[in-house]
């Protein structure tokens, strides 16, 4: 089922395109975001008693607030004092976030693999006749909720209208009277918060070493460019696709020739189709 | 020529393939290895054991090691009809498959290789997810209760707060080989490398001896998991293993 690993890829992905619409640059450090939302976890569960057996779940919120703290320092340090150069001084100076993370982590925690607790207790649960892993029902189910969470904040708060309103033309939500700074540091830290519950969703189920974040900003990046620049839904859809590849074709061919497929798909779609599945052709990619 | 203290590929998996046949009984065995160079050598080793003890694997898969989500190829080796999974991978992989194995229901013998024997693999893993588990090793001194090795186990615990494994332990028979050496006499490297290649020598883990290739390690053991605990229990001893079946 390849559903926990694409709810877990598409919380990624919609993150790092929050901070795409705000500031036209790639946050290269949003895969160390995810390793650092992993490793909190792993952190906070130093603080319990080892024989108080809590659901990984309830350290959800704290992950938040660590990572969108995080998210805040990347955009401060690393976007907003070089936000009027070129995008390749943001590629830059994320990608040295992003390794300052691992490496702090790595130094912290070790190189190698951590597990978080479980989610929500462990075994399966029979639904509908078919035996389903709880800690997967609950990757699906807490990764449903914050998207639509996300949905309902964008589309129905006044704070949605302005990163929305700040994501189609900065010039004009600055003449309005919108704080561009103050929502593109939201954005770095919503969008990192994100990256953060990801981490925790995969840290139990996935495991999470501090060299995770390369192959995960990969995807999260491969999924933009297949379901659309700048889209929050086509983010979502890419996601599900590489779990489906990951996962489907992976399960029916073998695991070196459905990753060998993906990039094929991601080569057919921008030749066929450069703005993505269910991107707007004008948009331009960094 | 390099000096090797912990088993190859050609000890350890004879020692694998051995255990798999002869005391599980399996007969048709499934391989998972990693794309590595680390995976390629030792699935060959497997293969090649396996083959020659009329237990051709059914299933060989091989993974990157950045593959997080292991059900698509234990859906694979469930419809292949295996009747054990042998593994060759690194730590986390090793602890994923069992993980992702036990949620699947997976209900055949796991076999896994040196990485499982690691504690911090173990500790990646719940006690009811490792029961069961067994894995081969150069040697396990966690596992090992003789008087020595509780000294070499407190030893190690104390100076690097972390639990010794078969990699830590080859490493203190070679290094005490080497002062051996030393003692005896050798005053240059060559001295030194004459003293190990031309003598047995009895270390913690086993008792070493050269092939003449270098090749130290010759012995090696399969462990098994239980439920209660991720302090796995030594189930088989092979020594003198050559490597050629």
């Amino acid at each position: 089922m390849p559903f926990p690993l694409g709810a877990a890829y598409a919380l990624v992905a919609l993150g790092f395109v929050l901070v795409l619409n705000a500031t036209t640059a790639v946050n290269f450090a949003h895969g160390e975001s995810v390793v650092a939302g992993g490793f909190t976890a792993v952190a906070l569960t130093f603080f319990l008693p080892p024989d108080l057996r809590i659901p990984g779940l309830i350290l959800l919120p704290g992950v938040v607030v660590v990572t969108a703290v995080l998210g805040l320092a990347i955009g401060a340090l690393a976007y907003l004092p070089i936000r009027n150069r070129p995008p390749v001084s943001v590629f830059v100076t994320t990608i040295a976030v992003g390794m300052i993370v691992a490496n702090g982590l790595n130094a912290t925690f070790g190189a190698a693999p951590r597990t978080a607790p479980p989610l929500i207790g462990v075994g399966t649960i029979d639904l509908i006749g078919v035996s389903i892993s709880r800690q997967s029902l609950v990757i699906i189910a807490t990764a449903c909720v914050l998207i639509g969470g996300l949905a309902i904040v964008l589309q129905r708060t006044q704070l949605g209208r302005q990163f929305r309103a700040c994501s189609q033309d900065p010039e004009m939500a600055r003449a309005i009277g919108i704080r561009l700074t103050r929502i593109t540091l939201l954005s770095f830290a919503l969008g990192t918060a994100f990256a953060g519950a990801a981490g925790l969703l995969l840290a139990h189920q996935f495991f999470i070493s501090p060299a995770d974040g390369a192959p995960l900003i990969l995807k999260a990046y491969i999924a933009v460019v297949i379901g659309g620049w700048g889209s929050l839904r086509g983010a979502a859809l890419g996601a599900l696709l590489i779990a489906v590849f990951e996962v489907g074709v992976a399960a029916i061919s073998s695991q070196p020739l459905a990753e060998g497929l993906l990039y094929v798909i991601v080569l057919v779609v921008l030749f066929l189709r450069p703005q993505g599945l269910l991107g707007e052709p004008q948009q331009v990619r960094a | 020529m390099s000096i090797g203290f912990f088993p190859g590929d050609a000890v350890v998996k004879t020692a694998q393939a051995r255990y798999a046949v002869e005391e599980r009984g399996v007969k048709r065995p499934a391989i998972i290895s990693q794309t590595t160079a680390y995976g390629q050598s030792g699935r060959a080793e497997l293969e090649r054991n396996l083959t020659a003890i009329g237990a051709s694997p059914v299933l060989q898969e091989a993974l990157d090691i950045s593959v997080k989500d292991m059900l698509p190829v234990l859906l694979k080796v469930q419809r292949s009809g295996a009747d054990a999974l042998l593994l060759h991978l690194h730590s986390g992989p090793t602890a994923l498959i069992i993980r992702h194995a036990r949620a699947l229901g997976l209900d055949i013998p796991i076999i896994a290789g040196s990485a499982m024997h690691q504690p911090e693999t173990a500790a990646l893993l719940e006690p009811a997810e490792l029961n069961g588990v067994c894995a081969e090793s150069g040697s396990s001194p966690v596992s090992d209760d003789s008087e020595e090795m509780r000294e070499f186990v407190d030893a190690y615990r104390r100076s690097f707060d972390r639990e010794p494994d078969a990699f830590a332990l080859g490493q203190y028979d070679g290094a005490k080989m080497i002062l051996a050496a030393l003692a005896a006499g050798a005053k240059t490297a060559d001295e030194v490398r004459t003293h190990l290649q031309t003598a047995s020598h009895a270390g913690l883990a086993m008792n070493y001896r050269s092939d003449g290739k270098g090749n130290m390690a010759h012995s090696a053991v399969i462990i098994c998991y239980g439920a209660e605990d991720r302090v796995p229990q030594i189930v088989k001893r092979y020594e003198n293993l050559t490597g050629t079946l």
